[in-house]
């Protein structure tokens, strides 16, 4: 709301500067967002809450600063001599009263149309508004000056003479203003004359009863229409006017005929004409109800000490009655055009807008403890730890992205946005790795060809409890890594990373929940077929791992190979080992013996270790030291070197005990794996 | 040897010992003199053949000669090892300004820093940490925190909607933490201290708008909850945050689902309202920063949970996490944070 400075203080007498009302105002919640010159004046640029329709004038603005400055506020001119006739010259029927209790309508003839003065051009102008004519301009005024939105209809264009305020029906189409034809919807409220609509009711007019150069006669409106109905009405055209605006925020219903009788006596002195009849329906009148208050309900709030004389006076000084109830209660009624003050709390607020919260102490609220739950954030923080310190970047990326990233992977996004900005982020994301591989895509096309990042973060998978619109929310703990090996020293040269220093840092990453977690070759369709490998525990997939697939590397641009991580959170945090118990361990000799066998490239190294340690129960543990190929080893096949722990919890092993113990391994690989023992 | 008198003996001795170079040298000098077939075991085994009163004379010169062999050959051994030591030790020596052998150190995004920042100092003064979901229904995000439909409020929130429904619902992105407010109060019965720092949606995208943000909400319901506690709460998280001595102001304001409603000012951290030559760029010149708004919980709130607002009160804050990282950190434009470059995230770890 643009308020210019002296139109202000032709309502209320303070002496104070533009910064000082400015100043005042934003104290009492009505933000002064800055202060500009705007034709010679200086315009206050009020931010004016949705709760505040009534500050959208500037007599509304005038009103709260003479509360503020304890100032009276004056009406600077002559109340209208208008008085309502009991019969209209265009006749006035309302059949949806829930949705308009007051209608007005003056008729005024012989008026003559034409460019408005230079007064009232330059004060529209100060409050952003465009001169049409003077009888629009009249409008125009009023509704600034008393946040009453009224509506000129040249009297000549209504047809049959007379006014139905009434819902559309269905497949009514109306011409507005602005010229385009406008579909109306059976909720809407509109202005017909005997052959169909001529305005939306609080929206905008239409352009076939608009006044223009040739009108003579007008009729002028002035009404309260429902917000529940304006609102719609506009939300679903498109449209915001000056008086949807206001509508919907709420106008004051006992001010209608007032500002219609503004507008007519500025026509009147304007335009010239005589007024031929002003009607005014208002048959049920809306009265603000009583609200039962209790004035210790300001310190309950707002703590500290509150006078019941001060908090009377802030009340009435608002121009809301007081009238004392039972058992120290009050009954407080608010003025018509404070629609936003119903409970007692409203009556608070009051109180701390108008006396200022820098009343308010600071202090500390008194504790009970609260046990409640809440998250346990540990994880998590371990988890980042964890990978920052492994050389990984943490990256924060859209939740939503576009169809082809959400597609890079070959997996189909799980929702849409039903209004997205624009395509680039229109759907929400099933799984971070896209993003993660755009990201990693553009580091390469800026010359940082290493690249390691993590994100931890929700996705949006499709819903498997019946609820089908719903996506599932996921967090999802997934990483990238690229270029030269994690552990690069300059002491062995640079390496690339390969899918070891992968699975080393899933390894770290289970290790953290206690884990070791099963690896078992994977078969995800993105992922290179012979590097990839799920991860189970318990017999749950917990995530996977692996080398992107070359089709997928070719799409990104990505000239070396790319590898990936992506764990669904849940499954870890539930997979979590965190019984801890002591057992008694051994503390006699541990033998270790090595053996090198010669399997065929296919043998898995996990399957002959896990062959090994269940061949007696004196092994403690059976682990690969060495891989070895070609040299005397025939091609297709591998040499595996095992180095192998035995030991006994009551006594020594003996030498033949542990020759028997390998003897029988060595049968056993023999025979299971056709594995060779290298000598 | 035999013709050798015991003073060409020592003199001999004291020559060789100069060639000594290394250990091994000086255990065959010290075998040639002292050994069984050594010069100076030789000579002893003549002194029998010597006459009774020159045995002792040349007896005592004899081992004045040994001892003094002995113990240069000792003094020797310990200087020769101990050259021997730092040799080693010095061929041995590393430079200290080569790398170490450890993975390269990255970091945590700053939104994640501060947000970690948050969540410790409620946490410290009792507060737990909740989370919900990011796809909510209008009851959630709107209605149950008092914005019902067709209110004037609900275009303070330009909303993403999704084209699927639940139960014959729209689902939307959550535009602010406050429903997690909700979620909670339904669960739990007050007291109830919480902070809800998460991801939420608006369309809206500019230099300091990004259509995904962070917020933290904050929540207190107690039987004797009152705006002084609010502002002495948001007052020391602001001050841990960016300062101890910093003003803290509140204005007042509406937000729907609280009221009174404050919006909350800290005072510019860079210069402190002091107006010295240039305008100070975090605040503007007006001495003050907005950092977000607060208020007693609407009893229109406690309604749709099932709370009795004559019983209980509290209040609420919510602040942008960017906003807050923003000012910390010096960040001009929004979009860095969701741009990952690395030359952006290392600058905070």
């Amino acid at each position: 709301m643009k308020l210019p400075l002296t139109w202000l203080k032709e309502w209320v007498a303070v002496k104070g500067g533009a910064d000082e009302i400015a100043h005042k105002l934003t104290f009492a919640g009505l933000e002064v967002e800055g202060i500009a010159s705007v034709e010679g004046e200086t315009v206050l640029e009020v931010n004016v809450t949705p709760n505040r329709g009534d500050c959208l004038s500037v007599r509304g603005l005038a009103r709260e600063i003479a509360v503020l400055y304890g100032a009276p506020l004056k009406t600077p001119w002559k109340a209208a001599a208008l008085k309502p006739s009991p019969k209209s010259a265009v006749g006035v029927t309302i059949s949806r009263p829930k949705s308009c209790p007051r209608y007005a309508l003056a008729v005024i003839d012989e008026v003559r149309v034409g460019p408005s003065p230079a007064w009232l051009v330059r004060r529209l102008a100060q409050t952003g508004v465009r001169s049409v004519n003077n009888v629009v301009d009249v409008t125009n005024y009023v509704l600034m000056e008393l946040g009453q939105p009224l509506h000129a209809f040249d009297r000549s264009k209504l047809r049959g003479g007379k006014i139905v305020v009434r819902g559309a029906k269905a497949g009514e189409v109306l011409k507005t203003l602005d010229g385009i034809d406008r579909k109306l919807d059976t909720g809407d409220l509109v202005i017909a004359d005997a052959d169909g609509p001529v305005a939306l009711a609080g929206v905008m007019g239409g352009a076939g009863s608009e006044v223009d150069s040739g009108t003579s006669s007008i009729a002028l409106e002035s009404a309260f229409f429902d917000p529940a109905v304006v609102r719609p009405a506009a939300r679903r055209l498109g449209i915001q006017s000056e008086s949807s605006y206001r509508f919907e925020r709420g106008v004051d219903p006992e001010g209608i005929f007032q500002a219609l009788g503004r507008a007519v006596s500025l026509i009147l002195e304007i335009a010239g004409g005589k007024t031929v009849s002003a009607v005014d329906l208002y048959r049920e009148k809306k009265k603000p109800s009583a609200i039962r208050f209790h004035p210790s309900e300001v310190a309950d709030t707002l703590g500290g000490v509150w006078k019941e004389s001060e908090v009377r006076s802030t009340l009435q000084g608002l121009g809301f009655s007081v009238k004392a109830g039972a058992k120290g209660e009050w009954r407080v009624t608010a003025a018509s055009h404070r629609h936003d003050v119903s409970r007692s709390v409203d009556l608070v607020e009051e109180v701390a807008r108008v006396r200022g919260l820098e009343r308010v102490e600071e202090k500390f609220p008194v504790l009970r403890a609260a046990p409640g739950g809440g998250k346990d954030f540990s994880p998590e923080r371990r988890v980042r730890t964890l990978l920052e310190h492994s050389g990984f970047w943490e990256t924060v990326h859209y939740s939503f992205t576009s169809p082809e990233t959400s597609a890079l992977l070959g997996e189909a996004p799980t929702a849409a946005l039903a209004n997205p900005l624009g395509c680039e982020n229109s759907v929400l994301r099933a799984s971070l790795l896209p993003s993660l591989l755009t990201t990693a895509a553009y580091h390469v096309r800026h010359q940082m060809e290493t690249f390691r990042a993590f994100e931890l973060r929700t996705a949006f998978l499709p819903s498997d409890s019946g609820d089908s619109g719903r996506p599932e929310e996921r967090r999802r703990l997934a990483g990238v890594l690229m270029g030269g090996r994690l552990l690069s020293h300059w002491s062995e040269g640079v390496r690339e990373t390969d899918f070891y220093d992968l699975k080393g840092i899933v390894e770290r990453i289970l290790g953290l929940f206690g884990l070791s977690g099963a690896f078992e070759k994977g078969s995800a369709p993105f992922l290179h077929p012979g590097q990839q490998a799920r991860v189970t525990a318990g017999g749950r997939t917990l995530g996977v791992l692996g080398e992107l697939h070359p089709d997928v590397l070719g799409r990104l641009d990505f000239k070396k190979p790319v590898f990936v991580f992506d764990f669904d959170w849940r499954s870890l945090l539930e997979a979590e080992r965190t019984e801890r118990r002591y057992r008694d361990f051994p503390r006699t000799p541990v033998v270790e013996r090595d053996l090198a066998v010669v399997v065929g490239e296919g043998t898995e190294a996990g399957a002959l270790a896990d062959f090994i340690r269940r061949q007696d129960v004196v092994i403690a543990d059976a682990r690969v030291f060495d891989l070895y190929r070609g040299g005397q080893i025939a091609a297709g096949k591998k040499s595996l070197a095992f180095s192998i722990r035995m030991s006994r919890a009551d006594r020594t092993l003996t030498e033949g005990e542990v020759n028997e113990v390998i003897a029988r391994i060595v049968e056993g690989l023999k025979g299971d794996f056709h594995a060779e023992i290298r000598q | 040897m035999e013709g050798l008198s015991l003073q060409d003996l020592a003199r001999k001795f004291e020559e060789e010992v100069g060639g000594v170079a290394s250990e091994d040298d000086l255990v065959r000098l010290k075998a040639a003199y002292l050994g069984k077939q050594g010069h100076l075991t030789a000579v002893l085994k003549t002194l029998g053949s010597l006459s009774p009163d020159q045995r002792p004379v040349v007896g005592a010169q004899v081992n004045e000669l040994k001892e003094r062999i002995e113990r240069t050959v000792r003094d020797l051994t310990v200087s020769l090892s101990e050259r021997r030591k730092s040799e080693k030790l010095r061929a041995e020596s590393v430079d200290v300004t080569l790398p170490g052998r450890s993975a390269e150190k990255g970091g945590a995004h700053p939104l994640t820093r501060l947000l970690d920042e948050v969540e410790d100092i409620f946490r410290n003064i009792g507060f737990s940490v909740h989370e919900g979901p990011e796809v909510e229904t209008e009851f959630f995000n709107f209605e149950a925190l008092n914005i019902p439909q067709n209110h004037p409020a609900r275009d303070m929130q330009d909303t993403f909607y999704l084209e699927g429904r639940t139960q014959g619902s729209p689902l939307l992105l959550r535009t602010h933490t406050s429903p997690v407010q909700i979620h909670v109060m339904k669960g739990h019965k007050p007291p109830i201290r919480m902070i809800a720092p998460g991801v939420v949606y608006r369309r809206d995208s500019d230099v300091t708008h990004s259509p995904m943000f962070h917020q933290v909400e904050g929540l207190v319901v107690d039987e004797k909850v009152t705006m002084a506690d609010l502002k002495g709460t948001v007052a020391y998280f602001l001050r841990r945050l960016f300062g101890e001595d910093l003003k803290v102001r509140f204005r007042p304001s509406y937000f729907p689902f609280t009221e009174p409603s404050a919006e909350v000012d800290l005072e510019c951290f860079a210069c402190q309202g002091k107006k010295t030559g240039e305008v100070c760029r975090i605040c503007k010149g007006t001495g003050w920063i907005e950092m977000g708004g607060s208020g007693m919980v609407h009893p229109a709130v406690f309604e749709h949970v099932g709370y009795d607002p004559k019983k209980v009160k509290g209040f609420a804050f919510g602040m942008g996490i960017e906003r807050l990282a923003m000012l910390k950190y010096g960040i001009t434009d929004i979009r860095l944070f969701f741009e990952n470059d690395l030359r952006f995230l290392r600058q905070f770890s």
